[in-house]
């Protein structure tokens, strides 16, 4: 096997990881989601069967995988982690004016399931229209509707979170303050 | 969203596009035009690449984390299969085309045996005609002609539509004027094709065809019969077509031609000369017949017609004597 093939296969599961993260929000289950999807791609070229797109083919297993797993919590109830706010801690600053990426997060996991995944597949994976209706498995106009439903329902509730959080903030001097206490928060 | 409708497409698929740098340049910039003069919808474009660019700054480092040791695992484990896989796949491929070369090399060989095994009597038999077992043999399609060309005309019926296979099988065209067919150039008649064909009995007959300058064209169709009795000479008149038939020395002539009716009965003597001077054909004797021109057996020499009498075929007799009919020609 040359190292060309070795490079794209990792580079593939590196990002059906990052995917997997996305779209579970739970780095468990997205390690769990994304070990599931090798193993069914590895039972697959066992029985001497041949992907014609890799990169294609794991994320389709993945969204079934998914899919799998969304079913079994839905009958099972949903079991909130101990640390629910784990992806929080990793998420970097705020780069831009326009968007937190806490309010990002909050938006994109309030998207219908649908919706998300074509937002992420294209706007995070860089599918092309056409690959992502393949994973999906759907028509190719069904992932522009959604694409389009999902990012201005994103545009929407990020544009509202911004206004509600202009009326909730607290004057500027209350920040120098608290910076020159020494960083105690004076709550009296 | 903008109630303007692209000239390329919708407008609302394009801005998803533009967003996703998937537009080609001309729509691209179609896109960029429209968006210069409507302010709000190149902020919800900017919107749009913000949420894309967010994405990124919320999961692109989790490309930079090693992956768990379980995937790591598995990642090795695929390609190793893959590896197996296309090193089996090109074995397998290279293993295929050998078994597909030996089949066809193989197949090739047995069908020749198989061929020429089959054919071993008809190249005696043939052999007259100048055609060889190498020859290249009529299509499908030719053979059907002809076999319904010989149906018809050993019935004396349609004439014209033998002519017309015969020359439908003029490819098959060979060097049978080298081979001892009887030469007719007395008659204007140069031969132009001989080829095997099938009656309707099944058996196979040989067909010679001469054609003169004028166009006139004139098929004998030669084949063995158990018969070794003389039996009657048939000519049959059909328009301007004569049709010739006789039996002599286990051998079964069928004439038929454009020419009238003297020209027939002369036609047909000769090709009775030529011919009762050879041995009779012995099909399945895989022998092959000495040629026409061979030192006579006298078993040939003598037939025994109706009355016991023994007759020498020659031109001289060689008259329909029993019977000799007259048919309107279809219209």
């Amino acid at each position: 096997m040359d190292d060309s093939v070795a490079q794209a296969l990792h580079t593939y599961v590196k990002s059906l990881r990052r995917y997997a993260m996305a779209i579970t929000r739970d780095p468990n289950d997205a390690d769990d989601v994304v070990q599931e999807c090798l193993k069914r791609a590895l039972a697959y070229i066992h029985d001497g069967r041949k992907i014609r797109d890799l990169r294609a083919y794991l994320f389709t297993i993945l969204h079934n995988v998914h899919s799998d797993e969304l079913s079994r919590k839905k009958k099972n109830g949903v079991q909130l982690p101990i640390d629910n706010d784990g992806i929080r801690l990793v998420c970097p600053a705020p780069q831009h004016a326009y968007m937190d990426c806490n309010d990002l997060l909050d938006a994109v996991d309030k998207l219908p399931e649908d919706q998300r995944q074509v937002v992420l597949l294209i706007g995070l994976e860089g599918m092309s229209y056409r690959a992502a209706a393949e994973v999906l498995g759907v028509p190719i106009g069904t992932v522009m509707s959604r694409l389009s439903r999902g990012r201005n329902a994103l545009r929407n509730m990020l544009a509202a979170e911004r206004v509600g959080r202009r009326r909730e903030r607290v004057p500027e001097a209350s920040d120098t303050d608290w910076r020159q206490e020494g960083g105690k928060i004076n709550v009296g | 969203m903008a109630p303007w409708r692209s000239r390329t497409g919708r407008w609302e698929d394009l801005v998803q596009a533009y967003v996703d740098d998937m537009l080609p340049p001309r729509q691209r910039l179609e896109v960029e035009e429209y968006l210069a003069i409507h302010p709000d919808e190149a902020r919800r474009v900017a919107d749009f690449r913000n949420q894309n660019r967010g994405f990124h700054e919320l999961y692109d480092h989790y490309l930079l984390e090693p992956l768990p040791p379980r995937a790591q695992f598995l990642e090795q484990r695929i390609l190793g299969k893959m590896a197996r896989q296309r090193t089996f796949g090109t074995v397998t491929r290279i293993a295929a085309t050998a078994v597909i070369a030996v089949l066809v090399m193989g197949g090739s060989w047995y069908g020749a045996q198989y061929y020429f095994a089959a054919s071993g009597p008809q190249i005696d038999f043939l052999a007259f005609t100048g055609n060889s077992a190498k020859a290249p043999g009529p299509t499908a399609q030719g053979r059907r002609e002809d076999v319904r060309s010989a149906n018809i005309a050993s019935r004396e019926q349609d004439v014209q539509s033998a002519s017309i296979a015969s020359k439908e099988a003029s490819g098959n065209r060979s060097k049978a004027a080298e081979s001892g067919a009887p030469d007719l150039s007395d008659f204007g008649l140069r031969l132009t094709s001989s080829r095997e064909v099938s009656q309707s009995t099944g058996a196979e007959a040989a067909q010679l065809v001469y054609e003169s300058e004028g166009g006139q064209q004139v098929m004998l169709y030669y084949s063995p019969t158990k018969d070794n009795g003389t039996q009657k000479i048939t000519l049959t008149e059909q328009g301007p077509i004569s049709i010739l038939v006789w039996n002599r020395g286990g051998r079964s002539f069928s004439l038929i031609g454009d020419v009238n009716r003297d020209t027939m009965l002369a036609i047909g003597a000769a090709v009775n000369t030529k011919w009762v001077k050879s041995p009779a054909p012995r099909q399945g004797t895989g022998k092959k017949a000495p040629p026409p021109d061979a030192p006579r057996n006298s078993e040939d020499r003598t037939q025994r017609n109706d009355s016991g009498t023994e007759t020498s075929p020659s031109a001289e007799t060689f008259q329909p004597a029993v019977s000799q009919e007259k048919v309107p020609a279809e219209q």
